[in-house]
């Protein structure tokens, strides 16, 4: 395919991600090299408790700022499972997921440790 | 002044550390002096003498070399009744200079207030704070770093304001909870956390690693290594030499006039930008959730291009010639020699590619 000087290349225009209901049984995301798609949940499970646990110690502000930033993530996760629920096959998708995992797991990663130094 | 060493010492040993005293102690490079004391765990400690404080360092500081300092202008011994009915004013002022080892680290924690750190051609730090008289700032040196710290008698410690002028060839490793810093100059590496303030890095060398939960993130004319990282706030690189690694979760990612190898730059919610050298056999990728791409080459690049995409549109302003495409989300082309790879997605954005 050749793609002319001010082309627009239209790579997909398939629906809103969000319009499709999730599921869950054929989501399968391409984990990172060491990382099952398991340990991934269970240690972002871990970091949300310990900095569920911290909150009392931070001021509201940061608190917001975690929540607010929790939920993009969140969004973005909802988002590239029921895109992948469309289109189990997509490599693209997959590794979107994970990555969008990944991202969430180094974010709490890093709240959890400035939490803890707030202590 | 040994038997009040001695006394404290031994409160010190039989009381539980404070972690509030702790010096932030990953800075680069320490070199670590082993002190043999049978039996006795060594913790930092400190000894208050009416308009003095005798700081003692942790196990791993030289401790013939500990500094006697200064300027506790609050009472300690104040009623306790009193603290949360406290004014907070800055109606105390640190202004001091001292030689140094200009191969030193500087380190300074503070729970509040901005951080500018300057440079100079002297082998001399000057530290310059200006606080409440309720808390103090605390400074330590050893042969090889300056540990400065705000603290107070009790909870955290207000706003604190630092200016401090270094040797370049100081490495830096600044810590604040809620504080703006700026640092220009330094050529030996930097490091700066907070959660959150801004992170304004100038003229700056080495491995340069900045975080901020909540903040933007700014780094002119520098090089070196550059790991930049944030949650909420944009990252904005403007001339830099070498690898640069840039991430936000909702924020744009602008780098801008880049002269690297590997690049990497990430958001969740905002758009990337790239305009930079793409070298041959270099590896750049640029990735968002929620937001554009755009990336600007130079004429001649030699590199392969893959472009994935779920809800959005892809742009050049030159013909390319598609070499791989797998299903309808993500294909690739070719541009000269095809030696380094980009690697260009959005979720639900559009990518653009123009050429310089």
């Amino acid at each position: 395919m050749m793609l002319s000087a001010g082309t627009a290349w239209m790579v997909s225009r398939s629906g809103d991600a969000g319009e499709q209901a999730p599921s869950e049984a054929i989501i399968q995301p391409t984990p990172a090299a060491g990382f099952t798609a398991s340990s991934y949940d269970a240690a972002i499970a871990e970091l949300e408790r310990i900095i569920d646990e911290s909150r009392d110690r931070l001021d509201t502000a940061t608190v917001r700022v975690i929540a607010e930033n929790l939920m993009i993530v969140d969004r973005a996760i909802v988002q590239a499972q029921q895109a992948l629920a469309q289109d189990p096959a997509s490599e693209y998708l997959n590794e979107h997921l994970a990555a969008t995992k990944r991202q969430k797991l180094e974010f709490l990663m890093r709240a959890a440790e400035m939490t803890g130094a707030v202590s | 002044m040994y038997t009040e060493l001695l006394m404290g010492a031994l409160v010190a040993i039989a009381a539980p550390q404070d972690p509030e005293v702790r010096v932030d102690t990953r800075s680069v490079d320490r070199r670590v002096v082993e002190i043999e004391i049978p039996a006795i765990e060594m913790p930092e400690f400190d000894v208050y003498i009416p308009g003095f404080q005798i700081v003692v360092p942790s196990w791993d500081w030289y401790l013939e070399e500990f500094e006697i300092a200064w300027d506790d202008v609050y009472d300690w011994d104040n009623d306790w009744d009193d603290w949360e009915d406290r004014d907070y004013v800055q109606d105390a002022e640190l202004d001091t200079t001292f030689a140094v080892d200009p191969n030193a680290v500087l380190g300074l924690r503070n729970h509040a207030g901005e951080i500018i750190v300057r440079t100079w051609n002297r082998n001399e730090v000057r530290i310059q704070a200006s606080y409440s008289s309720y808390d103090r700032v605390k400074v330590i040196q050893t042969e090889r770093s300056v540990n400065v710290q705000s603290e107070t008698g009790h909870g955290h410690p207000e706003e604190v304001g630092f200016e401090l002028t270094i040797p370049s060839a100081m490495a830096v490793d600044l810590w604040g909870l809620e504080s703006d810093v700026s640092v220009d100059g330094a050529q030996n590496g930097v490091r700066v956390e907070t959660l959150e303030g801004d992170i304004e890095i100038t003229d700056c060398a080495g491995d340069i690693q900045i975080h901020s939960v909540e903040g933007d993130m700014r780094v002119m004319g520098s090089s070196g290594r550059l790991d930049a990282n944030g949650t909420d706030g944009e990252v904005v690189v403007v001339g830099f030499e070498g690898d640069v690694y840039a991430g936000s979760i909702d924020g744009e990612i602008r780098l801008e006039e880049i002269d690297a190898g590997t690049v990497e730059g990430k958001t969740v919610d905002g758009d990337v930008i790239y305009d930079g050298s793409i070298r041959d056999g270099g590896r750049y990728k640029l990735t968002t959730h929620d937001g554009d791409v755009m990336v600007s080459i130079p004429a001649g690049t030699n590199a392969t291009i893959e472009v994935a995409t779920f809800d959005g549109e892809f742009e050049a302003d030159f013909p390319v010639q598609i070499t791989g495409a797998q299903g309808n989300r993500k294909f690739s082309f070719v541009i000269g020699d095809g030696s380094a790879r980009l690697e260009l997605h959005s979720f639900d954005g559009d990518i653009q590619l123009l050429r310089r």
